[in-house]
């Protein structure tokens, strides 16, 4: 496999050299040969490179044996038994390790890339939602609330605002409201990225060009209650405006995804065993 | 007593049955160190170094190719020793006279001492071009052209692939013909030209 890969990098003399050695040795197959011969009439150069290149190697073969200066026998008396073989192998195992971990390092890193081509949308807006959440809500400023609870509220508020052109007022209160939540969020040192994406599905229930498809099933579902209940806007809206930042605050935020998949720690442990492990089979190769 | 039956004896510990081996075994292994290490007395430790290191590890040999075997403990030996001190292949010129007793019987009554003289410096050149060789490729070249092992062989004692052996060998023959060429008036005069490299 990697006598093809390295093919590919060789240039046209390499390889026409590389075929004139083989050729030199009779080590071609029939039909490497037979392009090879038909290169040798149809070029003079080659012929005189092959010409020399056989005398080159009968020159070699005339190098004189040496004859040995000493003898090489071990003294019994200082030599004992060779040392026992181990039960248990360290080169097969290793080498067998050594696959099984290139495999799960393959697997890993095939689900960490198909993971990042569905999870590249959300990493992507990561910094826009983030930002919008900043500017519309907050986590952590918000006194501790139960989560459907909240996510009635919201949906609630959202309902009203989108049933009643006077409701839009309310809104942009809610919004000053959770600016400073932003703000004291922000002071609490949450990490940035974290909270972007912690927020951005409770942004989408106020955001107006969000789909209730996208949004959490829990607060979806309540939406839809909400929307029947927007008839009852007038009477809701105030108690909605006064809702919106708790809601937001303390939202489980069922869906929001991580921004490191475990998968790719995976990948990156499998790579970096596998490394290890491939010194240690050089290494145990060397010893055999 | 067949190969096969003296190492089993040497593997229970039998150092005259292992002794039989390095008789049997120590002039080829010589000779290949030799050529890697380009000096005599670094191609005498190292081939006894190989040698006792392979009665240490006797019985991780488990049958096939005794000489491959022994040859690969030998090679690394010598990669081994010329990583370590980072020193090239000292040159071995000097002992390449007319007086060495190794080539007493280069002696030929019909050559004359032209020829002769002619015939030991292109020796020299070749030994010379060979130590310029990087390590890999020496070996391969050393264990292909001096020695005549062929491709598969040579794959099992360097521990690579045919495709890596056929690569080494192209490229140190590419090698040596270029080294030999600043020799060109030593070689027969049909071939002194220089040639498209």
């Amino acid at each position: 496999m990697f006598d093809f890969v390295r093919n590919l990098s060789k240039s046209a003399a390499e390889k026409r050299q590389e075929a004139l050695s083989a050729y030199l040795d009779e080590a071609l197959s029939a039909r490497q040969r037979q392009a090879f011969e038909q290169q040798l009439a149809d070029d003079a150069d080659l012929r005189r490179e092959l010409e020399i290149q056989r005398l080159i190697r009968q020159q070699m073969r005339a190098l004189p044996q040496r004859s040995v200066p000493r003898s090489f026998t071990l003294d019994p008396a200082v030599y004992g038994a060779p040392r026992k073989e181990p039960l248990v192998q360290a080169y097969p195992v290793l080498r067998a390790a050594t696959a099984l971990t290139a495999v799960f390092f393959i697997v890993a890193l095939t689900f960490s890339l198909i993971n990042l081509g569905s999870f590249g949308g959300s990493t992507a807006m990561a910094p826009m939602a983030a930002d919008t959440a900043l500017q519309e809500s907050e986590i952590a400023a918000a006194p501790e609330m139960p989560a459907p609870e909240a996510a009635a509220d919201t949906a609630v508020a959202e309902s009203a605002s989108g049933a009643m052109p006077a409701a839009e007022a309310p809104v942009e209160t809610t919004r000053i409201v959770t600016e400073e939540a932003a703000e004291e969020a922000t002071a609490a040192e949450m990490p940035a990225g974290e909270a972007g994406l912690a927020l951005a599905a409770p942004t989408g229930t106020l955001a107006p060009t969000t789909t209730p498809s996208e949004l959490p099933r829990p607060e979806a579902t309540v939406l839809a209650d909400s929307a029947r209940a927007a008839t009852l806007a007038p009477y809701e809206a105030e108690s909605a405006n006064v809702a919106v930042p708790q809601a937001t605050a303390v939202s489980p935020l069922p869906t929001a995804p991580s921004p490191t998949p475990p998968v790719w720690w995976l990948a990156a442990a499998s790579g970096g065993l596998l490394l290890i492990l491939l010194i240690l089979v050089l290494f145990a190769r060397r010893r055999l | 007593m067949d190969e096969a039956a003296i190492i089993k004896q040497a593997q229970k510990g039998d150092v005259a049955a292992y002794n039989r081996l390095v008789l049997q075994y120590q002039s080829l292994v010589y000779n290949v160190v030799y050529r890697i290490m380009g000096e005599p007395q670094g191609a005498e430790d190292m081939t006894q170094e190989a040698f006792i290191s392979a009665y240490k590890a006797l019985n991780r040999f488990r049958g096939g190719n005794f000489k491959a075997w022994l040859l690969r403990i030998a090679t690394n030996a010598c990669y081994d020793e010329l990583r370590r001190y980072k020193r090239r292949p000292q040159s071995s010129l000097d002992d390449l006279t007319e007086d060495n007793e190794s080539f007493a019987f280069m002696r030929s009554p019909e050559e004359g001492p032209e020829a002769q003289q002619q015939r030991l410096e292109m020796m020299r050149a070749i030994e010379q071009c060979l130590e310029d060789l990087p390590e890999d490729q020496r070996i391969t070249a050393v264990l292909r052209d001096v020695e005549g092992y062929d491709y598969n062989e040579i794959a099992d004692i360097t521990s690579s692939s045919l495709g890596t052996v056929k690569s080494r060998l192209s490229r140190a023959r590419s090698k040596l013909r270029d080294c030999l060429q600043g020799f060109a008036e030593l070689l027969p005069a049909e071939y002194r030209l220089q040639t498209n490299s």
